[in-house]
């Protein structure tokens, strides 16, 4: 059934986007977070992926939420000569994580889900007030 | 939720069936609506089960609280609309019921 189907596929956008929410949730706790060794590289920005899948048994397009690969931009330096893992220049290398674009990347994974759940929503009220029918 | 689709249909079916028999075997109709009821009974309560079965992993800390949402979801609207099928063949049986001859 249409209805079924299409609150299916919200879910799956929903479950997508809450995989994507977890990926800004960890870029967000290690934006400071620095190496464990002199030298080493702090933690690095990971980047949520979003790909379709087609549900064949369901004959639709269903969101998946992928691996989370790697943002290879460069490190943020800072000069911190007390830190532990500073160099010997007395620079620490910072995570390549900018908290305004979490900040844009959560919003809109905190909207798109509010989409996913509109849809659940009139979804449901359709399937409810076409049993409603039946009632009276 | 094609379980419920299929419900909804058997119920026309054995609406139109009994409405179409009327004049001919009586213990085919009893029988029949039975038949429906149970069947559409037991659909639902396989998807009252799903339901319960997400609601109790979410509960043990595994599982996704968007499928427990989907599954007492559906369990929901299925068990509504074999009620309301039920409520409307039993009101129909009842009219015939009380129709002075």
């Amino acid at each position: 059934m249409d209805l079924a189907t299409s609150m299916i596929i919200a879910a799956s956008g929903m479950r997508a986007q809450s995989g994507r929410m977890r990926v800004i949730a960890e870029n967000i706790a290690n934006a400071n977070s620095t190496a464990a060794t002199v030298g080493g590289d702090p933690y690095r920005r990971q980047v949520a992926t979003v790909t379709s899948d087609f549900d064949n048994a369901l004959g639709a397009a269903l969101v998946k939420s992928g691996k989370p690969v790697e943002d290879m931009s460069a490190f943020r330096s800072q000069y911190d000569p007390g830190n532990p893992a500073a160099d010997k220049q007395g620079y620490i290398k910072l995570p390549n994580v900018n908290p305004l674009v979490e900040v844009m990347d959560m919003r809109e994974a905190q909207r798109s889900y509010e989409a996913d759940l509109t849809v659940m929503e009139a979804s449901k009220s359709m399937l409810a007030r076409t049993v409603d029918l039946l009632k009276r | 939720m094609a379980i419920a689709a299929a419900a909804v249909s058997a119920a026309y079916q054995a609406a139109a069936k009994i409405g179409g028999e009327s004049a001919g075997a009586s213990a085919a109709q009893g029988s029949g609506f039975g038949d429906f009821l149970s069947h559409a009974l037991k659909d639902a309560v396989g998807t009252m089960k799903a339901g319960e079965q997400a609601a109790a992993q979410q509960a043990a800390g595994q599982g996704d609280i968007v499928n427990v949402v989907n599954a007492v979801n559906q369990a929901e609207i299925t068990l509504d609309t074999v009620v309301a099928v039920r409520d409307k063949v039993i009101q129909a049986y009842q009219s015939i019921m009380q129709m002075p001859i």
